[in-house]
């Protein structure tokens, strides 16, 4: 059995948190399944800023692991990290997330490293950058993507296409090479549930916020750069304005430091609504009482925007709802998506359509029996397949026996080019070179050698 | 209608005694299916030095399409130039690591589709070729990536491959979020015959109007943090320095608008 030192985050789904994030779920299907099979854990769990506190070595209801919150800064502070592990030797490190992944790369040393890659870096960047407006997120996300490509032993991925874009990732920097042919770098580890079934405890909000008969459109979870509010408010409108009976729920918000755009921007649009007393706003709730609001609910919404993030991605929340058998409807996107569809487990809608939303919500309340049969059949489905047990067989194999890649090389590395600069030395050049174009007088020099000084690279200048 | 340069590989399926060779069916595939568009198309054909059948094909069409070869050893833009004559370019397509990366660096300014048939990096490896050509055609591959407008690949799995290495170079970014960059062209079953229905369509459709996409500045322009750029980069902007502070006229400029700033209390 092995001493593993993991590097993920919170809060863990046991802990009755109000904000509950996908990074700490999926910290937690890696997680479990390690300790059932004997390993020892200690858990490095960043947490969001505007989390609750959570008590150094937090209880848990698995035996073997410890838990120490830390911050984004603990890392940086000389001797840190010997002073977490204390007696810990870990034989192996796992991270998973972006932030974890990018402190494990940097922390590692000489352990075996397993970065779980839980969604496209870049294409997230560019979902972001899109949001804001703002390349710069590109080269950040990139900044903390790119010391994980070049270390990591093993990797995986939350689908099979993001695998395969790993797998183009990691080329780029040569860690696709001669030495690792044949071998299997990136895994496949689905999403996945705990597998047990939510029951009601008390009513969230039927009978009190809406009305017994009412059809209940439920959103869960963070409004994040993917998410169409735009389709989803037309297309909710469609509805209303067909059927008085249609009111919509949602659980969730703005996701601090990553997306505080998109939640606020669909509110501007409800308080315009002529219909806005039927959307039921409840923003973050504490983690227990969510799955009373899938279970008063009728039909839980997924709107995409067509993104590479999706197509790379999984809409993980679908999963949740499939513990209550909350049928779905969803635009179809992510792996995750494509297969139900073709199950025929969800109802699905096309990407950017208002109209066929609102008339899926049309049709689907005014068949709910159906819809609940639907509902049971996505639940049975999911419990079938993406269980934590199901989903991660590789990571588990790897953690009886880690090991070291035996020949890491890098793109970087296969080139003849050498410096002797610094990389504080070369950077201060970089910033005179840009600098330099800046001026008015590298402008007034290229008007008058009709842009003949510039790069022959197309992109290569501003 | 537009006039496409397609930059491709020989042997054409037409050409005596032949094999089927997937670079030239493929740069032939593409040919016929944007003639049948009604684009004006001229193919030119790069031809290894090993089929001794050397350059050529002034005059020659095939099913109504001219085509040139060139021998690959001799590939270059201003070679492709006097090959091309008179044909003026609308759009470009390149078909492969050898054809795109000539028609990337032919004319930066025209919009490229460039088809891979097969990752070359991926396929380095199963040739097991050494490190240092691993880097050579990274470095060929690269300037595709970077240059290439939309691209298309022949499996979903190179799809999402591609996608990600377009990625590394800054090419996903919020000037082109929700646009679709890669698309899957598979084969056709006989290897031969032109492509049609839905898979094919997105190409005919860039070719009845061929335009740049949407982007940033290269990954390599977003930051000025040299652990950021790979040595290639780094290397070209510090050649970029030098040659600038060497040039008399911007250092002449310089000192024009720093005496221009001090009369006068601008700024730079």
């Amino acid at each position: 059995m092995s001493a593993i030192l993991f590097m993920g985050a919170g809060p863990l789904p046991f802990e009755n948190t109000r904000r509950f994030s996908a990074p700490g779920g999926r910290t937690w299907q890696l997680i479990r399944p390690l300790l059932k099979d004997g390993h020892r854990v200690l858990l490095l769990a960043l947490y969001p800023r505007d989390s609750e506190p959570v008590p150094a070595g937090a209880a848990s209801p698995e035996k073997g692991l410890t838990c120490r919150p830390i911050t984004r800064d603990t890392l940086r502070a000389p001797g840190a990290l010997p002073s977490l592990l204390g007696e810990f030797r870990p034989d192996a490190l796992v991270a998973t997330g972006a932030e974890s992944c990018c402190i494990a790369a940097g922390a590692s040393g000489e352990l075996p490293f397993w970065a779980d890659v839980f969604g496209d870096l870049l294409a997230e960047a560019q979902a972001k950058a899109a949001r804001c407006e703002d390349d710069h997120w590109v080269a950040s996300f990139w900044s903390r993507f790119r010391p994980v490509l070049l270390r990591g032993d093993r990797f995986s991925a939350v689908s099979t296409p993001q695998k395969y874009a790993l797998l183009g990732e990691l080329a780029t920097q040569g860690r696709v090479n001669a030495a690792n042919a044949g071998t299997e770098l990136v895994h496949v580890v689905h999403s996945a549930v705990p597998g047990i079934p939510y029951r009601r405890e008390s009513r969230a909000v039927r009978g009190s916020k809406v009305g017994e008969g009412d059809f209940v459109v439920l959103w869960s979870g963070g409004y994040n750069t993917w998410a169409d509010t735009e389709t989803l408010f037309l297309g909710l409108e469609y509805a209303m304005e067909r059927n008085p009976a249609v009111k919509f729920v949602s659980t969730g918000g703005e996701i601090r430091d990553h997306d505080e755009v998109t939640y606020p921007r669909f509110l501007d649009r409800i308080r315009g609504s002529p219909h806005r007393e039927r959307y039921v706003m409840e923003g973050w709730v504490p983690r227990e009482r969510v799955k009373d609001y899938f279970l008063d609910a009728d039909v839980g919404i997924n709107v995409d925007r067509f993104l590479y993030e999706g197509v790379l991605g999984c809409r993980t929340r679908l999963l949740d709802w499939a513990a209550a058998g909350l049928p779905v409807l969803t635009t179809v996107l992510c792996e995750l998506t494509v297969t139900l569809d073709r199950e025929g487990l969800v109802t699905a809608f096309p990407i950017g359509d208002p109209a066929a939303l609102g008339k899926s919500i049309l049709s689907l309340a005014g068949n709910r029996g159906s819809l609940r049969a639907m509902g049971q059949r996505f639940r049975e489905y999911v419990f079938s397949r993406f269980t934590y047990e199901a989903t991660t067989g590789p990571i588990r194999q790897w953690a009886a026996a880690p090991f070291v890649v035996d020949h890491r090389t890098s793109m970087d590395s296969l080139s003849p080019l050498r410096f002797d600069e610094s990389p504080e030395e070369l950077k201060a050049k970089l910033d005179e070179l840009r600098a330099l174009k800046a001026s008015r007088a590298y402008r007034l020099f290229l008007a008058l050698t009709g842009g003949a000084a510039r790069s022959g690279r197309r992109g290569m200048i501003r | 209608m537009a006039r496409i340069l397609i930059i491709g590989e020989s042997p054409l399926p037409f050409e005596e005694s032949a094999p089927l060779h997937a670079p030239g069916a493929r740069t032939w595939q593409f040919a016929k299916h944007l003639s049948g568009g009604g684009n004006e198309i001229l193919v030119v054909a790069l031809r290894g030095r090993a089929a001794g059948r050397g350059e050529g094909g002034a005059g020659l069409s095939h099913d109504g399409i001219p085509c040139r070869f060139i021998e690959a050893e001799r590939a270059s833009p201003d070679h492709l130039r006097g090959v091309c004559g008179l044909f003026a370019p609308d759009a470009l397509i390149g078909i492969g690591l050898a054809g795109a990366s000539l028609a990337a660096a032919f004319r930066p300014d025209l919009p490229l589709w460039a088809d891979m048939d097969g990752d070359p990096l991926f396929e380095t490896i199963l040739r097991k070729e050494s490190d240092g050509r691993l880097h050579d055609r990274w470095l060929m591959f690269r300037t595709i990536i970077r240059g290439a407008d939309l691209l298309s690949v022949s499996s979903s799995a190179q799809r999402y491959i591609l996608i990600g290495e377009l990625a590394t170079q800054g090419r996903l970014c919020a000037k082109n979020a929700g646009r679709e960059l890669v698309f899957c062209i598979p084969p056709p079953a006989d290897g031969l015959s032109v492509q049609s229905g839905t898979d094919a369509a997105p190409v005919r459709q860039w070719a009845s109007s061929p335009c740049r996409t949407e982007r940033s500045v290269a990954m390599a322009e977003l930051t000025v943090l040299p652990w950021l750029l790979d040595r290639e980069d780094i290397a070209a902007k510090l050649d970029e320095l030098r040659a600038l502070k060497g040039s008399r006229l911007l250092r002449a400029l310089l000192a024009v608008v720093r005496v221009k700033n001090t009369l006068t209390g601008g700024g730079a």
